[in-house]
């Protein structure tokens, strides 16, 4: 059951075919498009643990004239899975921001070539976080969704997002496969077992409006617990330094998500001074994968802009 | 003779605690049947029946029964768990009581994602005070499954080198709980509580507790 290939794709570290990039100690699942020469924009799913494989529509950027990266994140999606105490000490989310440092390193090749980030959901939240760190060296930055800067936001925003409903089917999707497949240590049989989670989320009636699943590679189940056992432990701030950002940044909710909505989208994006916010109609949560019709003009004229 | 009984627990390793649960002490000497009701929570939340019958014998009571439970949820029968088993009291005296439940169970799960059926043997004990009127005991259960077989859906459509088809033992629970019982008559209420661990007390469930309501009714030959 545990046997690589099995039930989730071979990651990097497996499949030396995948394209890969080995960076801050880890080996990542990277992808590029487009002339390296021009204005970057990095891609940063959602999770902790998601992958981009539903943010593959990015690639129209490459016609707008941007050098596309999409990246799995540490240990999620293809990228190679690392040991769990990489992510219990205080520090994990740094070694996130750390990875998409050397990621903006490696591909700015001068010092004037512009960055941009696109984010989303906890992407969007990790964009910040990287933000907060080095706000000189991004040029422009495009936030979808992101749950809070802070962990109390975020814990808000999810107790909200993740209603239970006790006796619902996708209740029963989610969990009961899990008195059949249960007690097993490899990250494979986790990545397998937090697969069908996502039909809880985005089950018919879901409260943030996703109209059905959306493709994924692998979830990275020992990240998304890991970082969430770590976020309620130590908790987190992305905001004190964001005032010093004055660039405009592009702030998405969309139309569907009953948990979000342009009260939460003014309150969550508060600590950006210079921020234009817009709605993406006919989608919930999973904006980048359903609502790209309405979302990637919005997002190719701010780039444009900025570029 | 323990040797065997070894045997069969080492080959029978519970998918549910409760369901046709017994008070020995309440038990009428003519009654044969025992009929349930239950509904609760386990994994997730669930309703069902059971029957037992009695093995009558000179040495110890013996009842085989038999449980269906169905998840809440409005695909009716896209989910299930059926067991067959066996229960016996060990030893009692005048007021303490000790039992064990062997289970074979079988498990049917369908979703967008997949189609899986599900083999496992299951073994419970417990102990505690029971009186004809009343009891309350202590369980501690262990499910473990000897076959899997998966039959991919939407997984397969994202990644289509997914491999179906029969997969071995894949996991075990542990389940500690007390249960509380009434009766009056022939009929008797059961009222369980307890938490559930997975085998390597790490991976344990996202709804770790379980609890279940029931009402019984035995009846003669």
């Amino acid at each position: 059951m545990s046997e690589p290939g099995a039930l989730v794709p071979r990651t990097v570290d497996q499949d030396p075919a995948l394209p890969s990039l080995s960076i801050n100690g880890t080996i990542l699942h990277v992808e590029t498009h487009g002339n390296p020469s021009d204005p970057i924009l990095i891609m940063v799913h959602g999770g902790p643990g998601g992958d981009y494989r539903s943010l593959l529509n990015a690639t129209d950027f490459v016609q707008d004239g941007f050098f596309v990266v999409f990246y799995d994140q540490r240990g999620t999606g293809l990228s190679k899975r690392e040991d769990k105490s990489q992510y219990e000490n205080e520090d994990a989310v740094q070694l996130y921001i750390n990875d998409l440092d050397a990621l903006v390193t490696h591909f700015q090749q001068t010092a004037s070539q512009k960055v941009f980030l696109m984010g989303h959901s906890w992407g969007a939240m990790l964009s910040t976080a990287f933000v907060n760190q080095h706000p000189e060296k991004i040029s422009g930055l495009v936030l979808a969704e992101p749950g809070g800067f802070t962990w109390d936001q975020t814990s808000d925003y999810l107790s909200r997002s993740n209603k239970i409903k006790f006796f619902s089917e996708a209740l029963n999707d989610a969990v009961f496969p899990e008195q059949i497949i249960a007690g097993r240590d490899e990250q494979e049989i986790l990545d397998y077992k937090a697969s069908f989670f996502t039909t809880f989320e985005n089950a018919p009636g879901n409260t943030i409006g996703n109209p059905g699943s959306y493709p994924f590679w692998r979830n990275g189940a020992v990240v998304f617990e890991k970082l969430i056992e770590n976020a309620e432990k130590y908790n987190f701030d992305f905001t004190p330094n964001l005032h010093s950002f004055s660039t405009k940044v592009l702030f998405l909710y969309s139309e569907w998500n009953q948990a979000y909505g342009s009260e939460w989208a003014v309150t969550v994006s508060s600590p950006y001074p210079n921020v234009q916010l817009e709605r993406v109609k006919n989608c919930g949560h999973e904006m980048l994968y359903f609502g790209w019709t309405d979302l990637y003009p919005k997002a190719a004229a701010y780039l444009n802009e900025l570029k | 003779m323990k040797t065997i009984i070894f045997s069969i627990f080492s080959l029978c390793i519970i998918s549910k605690t409760v369901a046709q649960e017994i008070n020995w002490r309440a038990l009428n000497e003519q009654s044969n049947h025992l009929v349930s009701a239950y509904f609760g929570a386990d994994f997730s939340s669930y309703y069902g029946i059971s029957y037992g019958y009695s093995i009558k014998n000179k040495v110890k009571p013996f009842f085989i029964g038999t449980e269906f439970t169905l998840p809440f949820g409005k695909d009716l029968i896209d989910d299930w768990r059926w067991n067959l088993n066996l229960q016996t009291e060990l030893w009692h005296n005048d007021h303490f009581s000790f039992g064990t439940k062997l289970s074979f169970v079988a498990r049917s799960y369908s979703s967008p994602m997949a189609t899986i059926y599900n083999t496992a043997s299951a073994l419970s004990f417990n102990f505690g005070y029971v009186r004809p009127k009343a009891g309350v005991v202590i369980i501690a259960a262990y499910d473990k499954t000897m076959a899997t077989h998966i039959e991919h859906k939407l997984m397969k459509e994202y990644y289509p080198q997914i491999r179906d088809g029969w997969y071995k033992a894949s996991g075990g629970t542990f389940k500690f709980g007390i249960r509380g019982n009434w009766s009056y008559k022939s009929w008797s209420t059961f009222l369980t509580v307890g938490k559930a661990y997975a085998q390597n007390f790490k991976d344990n469930p996202t709804l770790p507790f379980f609890a279940e309501f029931s009402v019984q009714k035995q009846f003669g030959k």
